[in-house]
């Protein structure tokens, strides 16, 4: 057991046994390779199923509105962002919260690992410093992790969370991208394309906007009847318009933790829309995604200075 | 399958058409332009709108009276009382309503529509002339030969009359009334201007042949029957249970209290019959929405023996 | 049932006829493998584990045209029937298990007096060329499930690899004639009989292979749950961490649930049926705002009795192949062995 798990399960259960919680949101080990589950530690013996490694990708603020009152919850950077966000939009009370921030060191990209494998099953994958050792059948497949990390932390520039009430000591790593992974295309036939292609693969079940944090809307627009927004037809024009109106929605919103993409069954990944909506909040109202409590978000309130030549804009 | 005798509840009639839908394995023909064609259950008949009666005084229910486009409809749409149909507005999409007409009436259909969802709100703007969509007959409807020799206590609550009142009618008419034994008719709604089929009903307590008791949870205007919830009335009419069947259709709380009064008046659970609501797609038991345990309200159902679904989990 | 041996290359030549006169659909490695229509035999991928999205997709579209509408035609000719589009196809190299799915789903969709055409015609217009396993992936369960890697089930022609070959077209294969449609694929194919050795060889390796599989909790307890287990809090706590998405339903081969939606502009449309799963807390909610099943829970629950308990008693068999997708699929690692585990104490 490395440091960083010992930390983690000291803390859990300290927060359990002095009742500061109910209940500990982490990982534990799950059925497969590189697929760590949520854990939900109520006891000393869940602190004790506690674990971490790269492959804890899963956003667990997604689990923060359930019944249990007061919540202790492991937070990576992107995590803990995504908490801010969802402080920021009222969504549970801070003090019924407890942020164990844990340092990343960047999670697997298990889409990538499935790709060198042309696989998606593999038996078995374990870390040896700074390589990860895959076994499918027969084969062994040695990577750099670097090279089969997450778009996003290959980018995070914020990978020690921002916001806690804890802070595990641990490493944190920012392997720096050689280009950005998330660029579109200049030219607008090959963006269009792209999009086209990762549309197509979508099958509508929705994994994305579940196991997303900030995709908590009551009745989403995608479920909608009356009026329909968006066809529940798993059909190109329909998934282009399911993926456009959630990159809309997640505009200042989106904290690039990876989750969605992780989770898509059949490999659709538009963060390059989620980057671009991003940009934009960036750079006309200098805000970022989850970096302060205390930023408003800019969709959600006006100011004087507010730009609006988008609505001229072409 | 539904019910303890087999023979009586059968899903809709198979035409011959339908009979040719042989398993796969014994089709090893590769080529689908040999194939005769089979008749396919998801197209809707097409119907005409010939009258649109507003039942309600608050205009939620209306009763469409339709009539089949092509004469030869009529015999693909064999029903008996208590089954459904997959009622469709082309662009709009389909809602399963019960048949509020009986087959003792004529060609034409009635269907008794709750404006609730989008389907049926866009129905409520019909008019008569309009196209109507009509899938089905679909459900096992209500056991009419076992019903027969036997007296009916027939309970209703608010909107859920329509398929009784299909009952009903098959039951009174004069080529039917002589199977049936004494016929007892309980109907109330919240209040005078939500019953529905006023009119008739008025008919029926003239006629000496049934016994017909309305009742509102509440008077208004000139109101001068019976005052009270459906369950305490059926307590104080007492419907004797010997040789008898209760069928039961109504809102969920009215079941809930009429249930425990009709299991003191000594009927058995596999004589008191409800017929059940389920949100349902394809009507024909493929699409998995409407199921209840193992059973599919739209195949197995609507209609359930009390005694059937105490055997089934409490989902519905 | 005729048992005879093929080579690689003569594979490849039956493919190759195949494709000039039918669509063949196979597996494909591309970025992982998918089920493709492919053009050749040199694309298809034979040295797999399983496809990422199952065979069933093929039967039972995603999306598909129930029927086209046009309102501004004469009234008795609103209504077209969808056209059909089930060519003749051989799906090829799938899995025992794909296989086994289809005669699951047959139950289903070809039940008297009701039968879903479009279903229909694909299934009697579609050959299966199953290829036997010979390793196992690390979520199958198929023998917990009344399959297996050599279980014929569904299949037209059935292939076992027996010698590998050390260069692909190398290989030998035992291809056992299930059916008269398998039969009809190999018209004017002289295959030769594959001889006794052989055949014990394959049939002792499969039984080798079977016997690695860890059998998972006892299906037939876990039948009685629904009387037993109904309202055991095992329930709420096997889903804690289910979201409620459709991957696993979407990646099943037999999960089959579909919702009807119209599609109109300008006076013309289309009556469409998509996948529909009962995990999403919309897909029993009546107009009424009513909802027989609000809870997570009975969600989860509604989709494990239907596959383990009430399918069975349908259809005399679970509704499960033990392919693991829905183990592979879940975005929150959840594992429908330790469910039924879990479950299966509980009963």
């Amino acid at each position: 057991m490395n440091e960083l798990i010992r930390q983690i399960r000291d803390t859990a259960r300290r927060l359990l046994e002095e009742r500061q919680v109910e209940l500990v949101l982490g990982f534990e080990a799950g059925p497969l390779p590189l697929r760590n589950t949520p854990c939900f530690a109520r006891s000393a013996d869940g602190a004790d199923r506690l674990t971490w490694d790269r492959a804890c990708g899963l956003n667990l603020a997604v689990f923060l509105d359930g019944p249990a009152r007061r919540i202790a919850i492991l937070a990576k950077g992107c995590d803990s962002r995504a908490i801010v966000n969802l402080l920021k939009e009222r969504r549970f009370a801070r003090e019924n919260i407890v942020i164990v921030g844990v340092p990343c060191e960047g999670m697997i990209d298990r889409r990538k690992v499935e790709r060198r494998l042309g696989e998606t099953d593999f038996d078995d994958a374990r870390f040896e410093g700074e390589r990860l050792v895959v076994r499918s059948g027969a084969r062994t497949l040695e990577l750099p992790v670097a090279e089969v990390l997450r778009d996003a932390c290959r980018e995070c520039a914020m990978p020690t969370p921002v916001f806690y009430d804890i802070l595990l000591d641990g490493a944190t790593a920012r392997i720096p991208a050689a280009g950005s992974e998330a660029a579109s295309p200049a030219d607008r036939a090959e963006r269009w394309q792209r999009f086209e292609a990762e549309a197509a693969k979508c099958i509508r079940c929705y994994a994305c906007r579940n196991v997303c944090p900030l995709c908590y809307c009551r009745e989403c627009c995608a479920d909608q009847s009356g009026p329909r927004w968006v066809g529940p037809a798993p059909t190109p024009a329909d998934n282009q318009v399911f993926l456009l109106m959630r990159a809309l929605h997640l505009a200042g919103r989106c904290v690039d933790c990876g989750a969605c993409i992780e989770a898509c069954p059949v490999g659709v990944d538009v963060r390059y829309l989620f980057k671009r909506m991003e940009r934009e909040v960036r750079e006309r109202f200098g805000y970022e995604s989850g970096r302060a409590l205390d930023e408003k978000p800019p969709l959600a309130g006006y100011g004087t200075d507010d730009p609006e030549d988008f609505i001229t804009d072409v | 399958m539904t019910m303890d005798n087999k023979n009586h509840l059968h899903a809709p009639v198979p035409q011959d058409t339908r009979a040719s839908t042989a398993s796969v394995s014994s089709m090893p023909s590769l080529s689908p332009r040999e194939q005769k064609p089979i008749s396919n259950p998801y197209l809707p008949l097409q119907t005409r709108v010939e009258t649109i009666r507003v039942e309600t005084d608050d205009r939620m229910l209306r009763t469409f009276i339709v009539r089949f486009i092509r004469p030869d409809d009529v015999e693909r749409f064999r029903y008996r009382p208590g089954q459904f149909a997959e009622v469709s507005l082309l662009g709009r999409g389909e809602a399963p309503i019960g048949i509020a007409s009986s087959p003792t009436e004529g060609d034409a259909l009635a269907f008794t529509i709750h404006r609730a969802g989008i389907v049926t709100t866009a129905i409520h703007q019909l008019r008569p002339g309009d196209l109507l969509g009509v899938r089905g007959p679909l459900g096992n409807g209500f056991p009419i030969e076992r019903l027969e020799g036997c007296n009916l206590v027939i309970i209703g609550g608010g909107f859920a009359f329509t398929t009784l009142r299909s009952l009903a009618v098959y039951a009174m008419a004069p080529h039917h009334r002589g199977r049936f034994g004494r016929i007892t008719i309980l109907y109330g709604a919240r209040r005078p201007g939500l019953l529905l089929y006023r009119s008739e009903l008025r008919e029926w307590q003239e006629r000496s042949d049934i016994e017909v008791f309305v009742t509102v949870d509440a008077a208004e205007g000139e109101w001068s029957g019976r005052v009270g919830f459906v369950p305490a009335v059926t307590k104080d009419v007492a419907p004797g249970s010997d040789n008898a069947f209760a069928l039961v259709c109504g809102p969920p709380m009215m079941i809930k209290y009429t249930l425990p009064i009709l299991s003191d008046l000594g009927f058995p659970p596999e004589r008191i019959l409800l017929s059940l609501e389920m949100r349902m797609k394809c009507g024909i038991g493929i699409c998995g929405r409407c199921n209840i345990g193992p059973k599919y309200v739209c195949r197995d159902g609507p209609v359930f023996s009390l005694a059937e679904l105490k055997k089934l989990p409490p989902e519905y | 049932m005729r048992r005879g041996t093929i080579t690689r290359e003569d594979l490849n030549e039956l493919i190759r006829r195949w494709t000039a006169e039918r669509k063949v659909i196979a597996p494909v490695r591309r970025d992982v493998v998918e089920l493709s229509p492919v053009g050749s035999a040199d694309e298809i991928a034979m040295d797999y584990s399983n496809t990422q999205l199952p065979t069933k997709r093929h039967f039972f579209r995603p999306s598909e045209v129930l029927l086209r509408f046009d309102l501004r035609a004469a009234p008795d000719r609103h209504v077209v029937e969808a056209e059909s589009d089930a060519d003749p196809t051989v799906l090829f190299g799938v899995r025992p298990c794909e296989a086994r799915s289809h005669t699951l789903l047959d139950r289903v969709f070809l039940r008297e007096p009701y039968c879903d055409p479009y279903y229909q015609q694909r299934r009697a217009n579609t050959a299966v060329v199953v290829l036997g396993c010979t390793s196992a992936g690390p979520t199958c369960f198929c023998t917990s499930v009344g399959g297996g890697p050599n279980d014929h089930a569904g299949a037209d022609l059935f292939l076992t690899e027996i010698e590998h070959g050390r260069e692909a077209h190398a290989a030998i294969y035992l291809l056992d004639v299930v059916t008269e449609r398998g039969a009809s694929l190999l018209t004017g194919f002289d295959l030769p009989e594959a001889d006794a050795g052989l055949i014990e060889h394959a049939s002792r390796a499969a039984a080798e292979l079977a016997a690695t599989l860890k059998t998972i909790a006892d299906l037939e307890r876990i039948r009685t749950a629904a009387q037993t287990a109904f309202d055991d809090p095992v329930w709420q706590a096997i889903c804690l961490s289910c979201v409620g998405c459709a991957a696993c339903a979407f990646l099943c081969p037999t999960c089959h649930c579909f919702d009807i939606q119209d599609e109109v502009s300008g006076g013309r449309g289309r009556r469409v049926r998509n996948w529909d799963a009962c995990s999403f807390a919309h897909f029993t909610l009546h107009a009424s705002g009513h909802n027989p099943r609000p809870e997570r829970h009975q969600r989860c629950r509604q989709r494990i009795l239907h596959k383990f308990t009430w399918f069975p008693e349908n259809f005399g068999a679970a509704a499960c192949v033990g392919c693991g997708r829905c183990i592979r699929a879940c975005p929150m690692g959840n594992d429908i062995r330790r469910w039924l585990e879990a479950i299966g104490k509980k009963v």
